[in-house]
């Protein structure tokens, strides 16, 4: 049996194909297996190209939000473990979160204001979790 | 382990770790296939599907601790993906002015979720192509555009926009075919 000419069947599973040729390819589909079978591959690779990517500024906007998570957590275990580098922070909370590469928002620079200068035992995964809800919103 | 477990679990290491690589890895991996779950799977319109999207990757950010590893990194992202489009879903159902009509079968449901499936491999094949299949296809099927458009857009005569996609098809499809065999192996 002669079978269809796999471009005919691309074009047919991606609606390419118009009026007789349509007929045509439809006839010899109703009676040869082994081209529906190839007919039904080209179909599911029509649909999964046809589902959409993820906008590309959606993803880059995802990324830097957590970029700024990866970093302020970073810089809260530096805070925990390093008490010299506490005090700096109090002194001046927004050249610190800058050289951590932290946007230093108005809540982010206040609670960092707040931190106690001569507490010795601070607790790390509080301290995380208070801070982490400033950062802006996702 | 297959090769696939443990280029995983180095990854989850890697971003425990606080790698900013690592993350940027993660995130480029898996965002496609969370945004055609709430697309396909629980049809949110697209605005949606980066809201589902965004609060997916924020909550593998606060919770990647938890895996164990035990199943794929993928199906872990999915099922969190699904609670995200949930609980999304309760929310405008107990905000009636804001809902839409949202009746999905469950059997509707895992049709769509093969189909992202299938979608991540066609990709994934994609990628493999030369630059200008890659083109028309994806203008044709992903960006939806017309022969005409095509046409201008890319330079070439319209009465051959038909048959170089079907050529690009049947280079994927032996790509995919590819694929599959050394699978199977």
């Amino acid at each position: 049996m002669t079978h269809l000419d796999e471009e005919i069947i691309a074009q047919h599973a991606a609606g390419l194909l118009a009026g007789d040729a349509r007929q045509m390819a439809d006839d010899h589909l109703a009676t040869c297996e082994t081209c529906r079978d190839t007919f039904a591959a080209y179909q599911r690779m029509s649909a999964a190209l046809s589902v959409p990517a993820a906008p590309r500024p959606t993803i880059e906007r995802i990324k830097e939000m957590i970029r700024q998570r990866v970093r302020l957590r970073q810089f809260i275990h530096r805070l925990v473990s390093d008490p010299a580098w506490r005090a700096e922070v109090q002194r001046d909370p927004e050249v610190a979160l800058e050289r951590h590469r932290i946007r230093p928002t108005p809540q982010l620079v206040a609670a960092l204001k707040e931190l106690s200068p001569v507490q010795e035992q601070v607790d790390g995964s509080q301290l995380d979790e208070r801070i982490s809800k400033l950062l802006p919103p996702m | 382990m297959t090769g696939r477990e443990s280029e995983e679990a180095e990854l989850v290491t890697r971003c425990l770790a606080a790698d900013e690589e690592a993350w940027t890895t993660l995130i480029e991996r898996y965002a496609d296939y969370v945004y055609g779950l709430a697309v396909r799977s629980f049809r949110f319109p697209h605005e949606e599907a980066e809201e589902v999207l965004q609060e997916t990757m924020a909550q593998v950010y606060e919770h990647l601790r938890d895996y164990r590893g035990t199943g794929s990194l993928r199906a872990w992202i999915g099922v969190i993906a699904h609670n995200v489009a949930r609980q999304r879903l309760r929310s405008r159902s107990r905000h009636p002015e804001t809902s839409f009509t949202f009746e999905v079968s469950d059997a509707a449901q895992q049709q769509a979720l093969e189909a992202v499936e299938e979608a991540i491999v066609a990709r994934a094949a994609l990628a493999q192509l030369e630059e200008p299949c890659r083109e028309i296809l994806n203008r044709f099927f992903a960006l939806r555009q017309r022969y005409t458009e095509i046409a201008r857009e890319m330079g070439i005569a319209e009465g051959t926009v038909a048959s170089r996609l079907a050529r690009c098809l049947t280079r994927l499809r032996q790509i995919l075919h590819g694929a599959e065999r050394s699978g199977k192996k």
